[in-house]
């Protein structure tokens, strides 16, 4: 299991350990937050919703 | 060994399901996730990589990262072009009727008084709907005049220029479902009906997916469809329309499939997967 930081509320995130960048981990808070590959660092953002999302 | 990439921005079932696939036949599958990659116009990511599978979410960076991946010589499936003319609805459309493809009788309007002007040309009611969204997102019904009105007053005030155009379609009075066909390559492994109360069918709006029988009428208009637009791997939207039979509505160049398999019980993933291994062997 990995540990991260909420971007939004600061507690712990924990992501399993073959998680995907692009993967999307619904927080406790109530955010959605998008996973992140920076030169190798898993990041966590809130994930932002395209108004040109589909198929 | 065979190096098959999937690039996309957004990792969903379908995407974990693909990557899961390519492990399944013993390869290690390339993973570019956009928002984690710099392309470099003109330079290939990895020379191990000998094809990748587009499945981004968002429009724009569909096409715009397999125009750059093109753009070192790599081969994306499906490519830019084709995923370019699925985007639009317009020329979508157009290159389907050039073909003989029969779909709902469509006009396009750039302003209100000629959008009111095609609606009663078709006879009320009618869909109006943007020429690039997805997911049945910002398309409307108008039952009659006054309600497209209201509805082109508020696309005349939106920001988007896209919503300026006005594709009115007629309202094709479906039997409470449509169909969702799933195109790989030149096959037609599997398709779906889309079932709902409301008139929007979409699975992405609460559409129910169930297993749907492919004729071969179904199955020849869904390859002639895939070969028009130029897409390899695609989800087309027919309707049944009860006195001109299939309608092709729409065309999707990164379908989702998350609803289809369970509800299929067909690997569609592993087709996927198998088409494009089979495109490197060739």
């Amino acid at each position: 299991m990995i540990s991260k930081k909420c971007p939004i509320c600061g507690r712990s995130v924990d992501l399993p350990d073959d998680v995907l960048p692009g993967e999307v981990v619904d927080h406790d808070c109530g955010v959605s937050l998008e996973v992140i590959l920076n030169n190798g660092e898993i990041l966590l953002k809130p994930l932002e919703i395209s108004e040109d999302w589909g198929e | 060994m065979v190096g098959i990439a999937i690039v996309y921005d957004i990792a969903r079932w379908e995407e974990r399901a693909l990557i899961e696939a390519i492990r399944a036949r013993g390869l290690k599958p390339q993973i570019i996730h956009v928002e984690s990659t710099n392309f470099t116009i003109g330079d290939g990511l990895d020379s191990s990589i000998d094809i990748v599978l587009q499945r981004s979410l968002s429009h724009s960076i569909a096409l715009t990262s397999t125009i750059l991946l093109e753009s070192s010589g790599l081969e994306v499936v499906n490519n830019s072009r084709s995923i370019a003319i699925a985007q639009d609805k317009v020329w979508t459309l157009s290159l389907l009727s050039r073909s003989g493809i029969p779909a709902p009788k469509t006009i396009v309007s750039f302003s209100e008084a000629k959008a009111l002007e095609a609606a009663n040309m078709l006879g009320y009611p009618v869909v109006i709907k943007p020429i690039n969204g997805s997911w049945g997102r910002l398309v409307s019904l108008a039952p009659d005049k006054e309600t497209l009105r209201i509805i082109l007053e508020h696309r005349l005030y939106t920001r988007n220029p896209y919503m300026k155009v006005h594709l009115i379609q007629e309202y094709v009075r479906k039997p409470g479902r449509d169909i969702r066909v799933f195109v790989v390559g030149d096959e037609v492994p599997v398709a779906i009906y889309r079932v709902s109360n409301h008139w929007i069918t979409n699975t992405a709006r609460g559409g129910k997916a169930l297993p749907a029988p492919i004729d071969e009428e179904l199955r020849e208009l869904s390859i002639k469809t895939a070969k028009t637009i130029g897409v390899e791997i695609a989800g087309i939207d027919i309707f049944e329309d009860n006195d001109r039979g299939y309608l092709v509505n729409e065309v999707n160049a990164i379908p989702d499939f998350r609803n289809t398999v369970p509800a299929t019980g067909y690997n569609l993933q592993d087709k996927i997967i198998e088409y494009l291994i089979s495109k490197i062997k060739r």
